[in-house]
């Protein structure tokens, strides 16, 4: 795994705050998804794989000495792999127990982006923030 | 004289008969994804509602008024059907629940009674995974095999042979809109014994057919693609090869007398028909067909033409553009080199524009044009230019947005 430097949670509030339409956010979700660094082939398998999204999204993961978790994901789709990042950048560095706390779509509501996202795209995003939790 | 064909077909007068479209609660909606499923007219919609809040009955069974007034209905829907397609009897039209059903009762009835072991069934490559996965199922029963056939690479005649018992083709790609040639195609078949199963789900809505003339031994299609209620669909197939076929399900109304020990079937077409069957789609679908048959089909195709042709000469234009699908044709499939196409349905869906986007349930013919997925706007007479200008603006504004 590569150690990708995520923005931290509070840069997110900080940049989101700063979005007044749509297509602002949306163009940060792709900006954000550049945080992400791309898989390689190897680890872009069915193991690695969250099925419910439309997208086809890996997650992987590894476990520090002292207990914390490092996500790294990718996605085929910028926008996904936007809203994966911001998922990231909240799980990233704790541990399992403070992962299971992280109330996501919460966080997500702060940031404006929930109400930008139809039912079907919600399923796929509760989809991932359960393989976070489940890896947790 | 005005004897052009502007006269004849009457865009607006035509989309103004589709409520979703008038609908204030749905804005400026732009509906390009009739291939997966059409918009319905006013006039199917009536039909439905009819039945539920005025004359709700059974058919084929009870004798009360109702019941055999909704049964005379239903008897002139499959006759509906059969005009539709040319079929010569109303025995030919077995009610499914759409093209999938209709390709897997042949399949399991037809073909799983027919093949031996190292038998064949040619499937061309532009199939939907309903014209493919019912016959890799009977082929894994019988010991028979599938076998591709690269439609626009080989000649039929160079792959058939004594051992193909069945063709499956499609009559119009819901990829590239390509129609192959089923005149051509039914006479090679012919010609080594094996009979011709075409999926008409595409086909149907665009280029009507008549099944005696292209010599078509089974015929699927489904209502929801013309117009129609969605789980209503019908399988054509000659009388001869429907009659000799066995039962596939069993149920009420499908046999003619049950004991404990054996059961002999009805005949056609109530043996392929077990159970009570969707009434109200089918007698919604007849009111459609009713309608539809005043719908001048050439003059509203050439319409479609028309939009298809202005919106892929913009298309082309875009940076990177890869186009799929064949020229004039009702649908445009294509990729942008660098986005991907789910990024292109988000954001076109927060503008309500309707696209389809992906594999298309067709992974085969990805594979082959080199593609993860593509994006697919299709066109109906009641989409007009307004339509595909607005789509235009918000896939440029989408595609700024991911550069």
């Amino acid at each position: 795994m590569t150690n990708q430097q995520l923005y931290s949670p509070e840069k997110l509030t900080e940049i989101f705050a700063k979005q007044h339409n749509w297509q602002d956010r949306y163009r940060q979700l792709i900006l954000l998804s550049k945080q992400l660094d791309d898989l390689p082939a190897e680890a872009k398998i069915a193991a690695n794989q969250v099925y419910g999204c439309e997208n086809r999204v890996w997650l992987i993961y590894k476990k520090t000495p002292n207990n914390q978790i490092f996500f790294q994901g990718d996605s085929e789709g910028r926008i996904v792999k936007g809203l994966l990042a911001i998922l990231l950048i909240l799980a990233n560095g704790k541990t399992a127990d403070e992962i299971m706390e992280i109330d996501f779509e919460n966080e997500l509501k702060a940031l404006n982006i929930i109400d930008e996202l139809s039912e079907t795209r919600l399923l796929g995003l509760t989809k991932l923030i359960e393989a976070i939790k489940k890896a947790a | 004289m005005t004897n052009n064909r502007s006269t004849q077909f009457e865009p607006n007068q035509f989309r103004s008969q589709f409520p979703v479209l008038n609908s204030s609660e749905n804005g400026d909606f732009v509906y390009l994804d009739s291939a997966a499923t059409s918009l319905k007219p006013q006039v199917m919609i009536d039909a439905l509602q009819n039945y539920y809040s005025k004359h709700t009955a059974t058919v084929a069974r009870s004798l009360h008024k109702d019941a055999m007034r909704i049964t005379a209905d239903y008897d002139l829907a499959r006759q509906r059907v059969a005009k539709f397609i040319g079929a010569t009897e109303c025995d030919e039209i077995i009610w499914t629940s759409g093209t999938t059903e209709s390709i897997n009762l042949i399949a399991q009835s037809y073909a799983r009674s027919l093949l031996q072991p190292d038998d064949e069934i040619i499937v061309s490559d532009l199939e939907h995974h309903s014209n493919l996965i019912p016959w890799l199922i009977v082929a894994e029963q019988t010991g028979a095999k599938v076998t591709p056939w690269a439609i626009n690479d080989i000649a039929l005649s160079s792959l058939i042979n004594p051992k193909t018992k069945i063709v499956a083709v499609t009559q119009m790609s819901n990829v590239t809109g390509y129609c192959p040639d089923l005149a051509k195609i039914s006479a090679v078949v012919h010609n080594y014994g094996a009979v011709l199963v075409v999926d008409g789900a595409q086909g149907i809505v665009h280029n009507p057919i008549n099944v005696v003339d292209y010599d078509i031994d089974f015929y699927a299609f489904s209502a929801h693609k013309l117009y129609g209620p969605t789980g209503v669909g019908a399988l054509y197939g000659k009388k001869r090869l429907l009659a000799s076929m066995p039962v596939w399900q069993g149920g009420g109304k499908m046999l003619t007398q049950a004991s404990f020990t054996d059961f002999t079937p009805a005949p056609l077409p109530a043996k392929f028909e077990a159970g009570t069957p969707n009434i109200a789609g089918i007698l919604a679908f007849s009111a459609t067909l009713n309608w539809l048959e005043k719908v001048e089909i050439s003059a509203a195709n050439h319409y479609v033409e028309t939009l298809a042709d202005y919106a892929t000469a913009k298309l082309s234009k875009i940076d990177n553009i890869t186009i799929y699908s064949v020229p004039n044709s009702p649908l445009i499939s294509f990729t942008i080199a660098g986005i991907h196409h789910n990024d292109i349905a988000i954001l076109l869906s927060e503008q309500n524009i309707a696209i389809r986007t992906g594999e298309l349930c067709a992974q085969p013919l990805m594979k082959k044009l080199g593609c993860q997925g593509v994006i697919r706007l299709s066109f109906m007479p009641y989409n007009n230019h307004h339509d595909i200008d607005n789509f235009l603006n918000v896939l440029n504004d989408a595609l700024l947005l991911l550069k």
